[in-house]
């Protein structure tokens, strides 16, 4: 029994012969935050997306090693992406509430997963985990677009919870909030990681040091820097005031980046 | 330039209504005649206009048997056609289907309607049973017509279907939708009312449909919603009888008026009821 929600072993990831990410081993901790953090371009997405397999609908795209899940790898033949999507979660950079009601955005993905239960109860402690049940109790018959784009992000985060997956991927979740509705993620993120392993990406770099618990150091590097991989990976206190890694240091103290 | 276009804008508007105004000069001709009245019109279902009898059930019931039967092949077909093409459909797979499939589009009218009547009524009739199958028959001008608009309606759906950010998708995706939970229950309704403007223009030209069912369909009114039997539709009416030497001014002349006024009115009262349908179930997104 290993005690990590997910690992990677020796991953690489493939957009035709373009190798975008390179040799990636990590273990993440459950029920901790991990944060990804590198220059633009260097693949923090693209690894985080292959978590979940959603790079699967680039048709080009191919993966090498594994990522494994309770010791299975979610890329050998018999595993369903879809069962995979339903067990890691994902949250996106701008807020995607569907265009129905916010009911409805909780609802949708519980019933396509076969939820039995009651839907009412399902909703509300949803939006409560969510810390959004008191702003909208009043209007879940609403188009969920009426609502704020911190709201309409703690919407997804709430569907997302709705499925109870084991791990929460998040791409940048607060780049497109104001710093207010940024905090209030960010407040939600430490209340999620209670219950939930959550994997974040992040541009802003004191985001990950107030957030995690874990970082990820991403830089391109290889034969004429094109492919991103992961330089260094420690815990975040580490990371931040005693990188080993001299680029580390260089991004994490605003030399470049 | 923008009294140029301010002009060609104008204009449509301007010959729309001219359109209308000579429709409805002849046919209050028609309805001012002592011989008619709109109970009569409105209220029988034979049209014999020999015999003085002006009910114009006998050609809309035509008319709305064809395009129903036309739309039950068009509209599932198309947008089962437009999820494939815009879902499902590799870009290579869907470069080569779409343009085939727009083929359709650029068939004549009048070779459909040889189609169907040489073509699918043959079938019709041995599948199931000449003596129940006329050799005119709404059912086959009404097939024929379906993939006569098929294109039309699976082309811009397509489109409709494309222009839904793929954001939504990847959202679906992410809660563990399958591709078909995603597209039908998250692309489809976001894409509603371009998918409705695609089945409104089906809806018209189905109404409209001239040459496939004055061919296909039969030459006679006849008050019936039973796609096996044989009846004429209003445009099908008009386009026989005028064909013909008609004396301007006679009861009979104007009467082809009323039944265009009478036309219009049935493509509007569809076109009402289809913006209602979508204004209904549209999700909007942004």
């Amino acid at each position: 029994m290993n005690a990590y929600a997910i690992e990677t072993k020796n991953l690489s990831i493939f957009y035709g012969q373009f190798e975008a990410v390179k040799d990636v081993n990590l273990q993440i901790e459950t029920g901790k935050i991990t944060a990804i953090i590198g220059p633009s371009g260097c693949g923090k997405s693209t690894l985080l997306r292959a978590f979940n397999r959603m790079n699967d609908f680039v048709p080009t795209s191919r993966v090498n090693g594994e990522i494994l899940l309770h010791g299975q790898n979610l890329y050998s033949r018999e595993i369903d992406p879809v069962e995979v999507r339903r067990r890691i979660g994902m949250v996106f950079q701008r807020p995607n509430p569907f265009p129905k009601s916010i009911y409805e955005n909780i609802s949708w993905g519980a019933r396509i997963n076969g939820f039995k239960g009651n839907m009412d109860e399902l909703v509300e402690q949803s939006l409560r985990s969510a810390a959004l049940w008191d702003e909208v109790k009043d209007k879940l018959k609403q188009s969920a677009y009426a609502l704020s784009g911190g709201q309409q992000q703690r919407l997804c985060i709430a569907r997302t919870i709705a499925i109870q997956p084991e791990i929460i991927l998040m791409d940048e979740p607060a780049s497109a909030l104001d710093p207010i509705a940024t905090l209030k993620i960010e407040e939600l993120m430490q209340e999620l990681k209670k219950n939930y392993t959550i994997l974040i990406v992040t541009h802003n770099m004191q985001q990950a040091a107030r957030v995690s618990d874990f970082t990820a150091m991403m830089m391109l590097s290889g034969e004429g820097e094109r492919s991103g991989t992961v330089i260094e990976f420690d815990q975040t206190t580490k990371i931040f005031t005693n990188p080993r890694d001299s680029r580390t240091e260089g991004y994490v103290t605003g030399r470049f980046g | 330039m923008e009294a140029l276009l301010f002009i060609v804008g104008v204009l449509t508007v301007f010959i729309t209504i001219s359109i209308v105004l000579t429709l409805g000069d002849q046919a209050l001709l028609f309805f001012n005649d002592p011989a008619v009245t709109l109970a009569e019109f409105f209220g029988t279902t034979q049209w014999q206009p020999q015999a003085g009898q002006f009910g114009i059930w006998a050609l809309v019931s035509a008319t709305l048997t064809t395009s129903v039967v036309a739309l039950l092949v068009a509209v599932p077909l198309g947008l089962a056609a437009a999820l494939y093409l815009s879902e499902y459909a590799s870009p290579r797979v869907r470069d080569i289907l779409k343009p085939l499939l727009e083929v359709l589009a650029g068939i004549p009218t009048v070779v459909y309607g040889y189609f169907a009547l040489l073509f699918v009524t043959p079938i019709l009739r041995t599948l199931l049973g000449a003596d129940r199958v006329g050799v005119y028959n709404m059912l086959s001008a009404g097939l024929v017509m379906g993939i006569m608009i098929l294109p039309l309606i699976s082309s811009m759906s397509e489109d409709a279907l494309s222009a839904v950010p793929r954001s939504l998708r990847e959202a679906a995706y992410a809660m563990g939708a399958t591709r078909l939970e995603a597209s039908v229950q998250v692309v489809l309704p976001a894409a509603l009312s371009g998918v409705g403007a695609a089945v409104i223009l089906g809806v018209s030209r189905a109404v409209g449909e001239t040459m496939i069912v004055a061919i296909a369909s039969g030459a006679g009114p006849n008050f019936s919603f039973n796609p096996l039997e044989a009846a004429e539709t209003m445009t099908g009416h008009i386009a026989r009888i005028s064909g013909g030497d008609l004396p301007y001014g006679t009861l009979d002349y104007s009467s082809l008026f009323a039944i265009a006024l009478m036309l219009f009115l049935v493509t509007l009262v569809l076109n009402l009821i289809s913006q209602w349908f979508v204004a209904k179930f549209r999700e909007q997104y942004e």
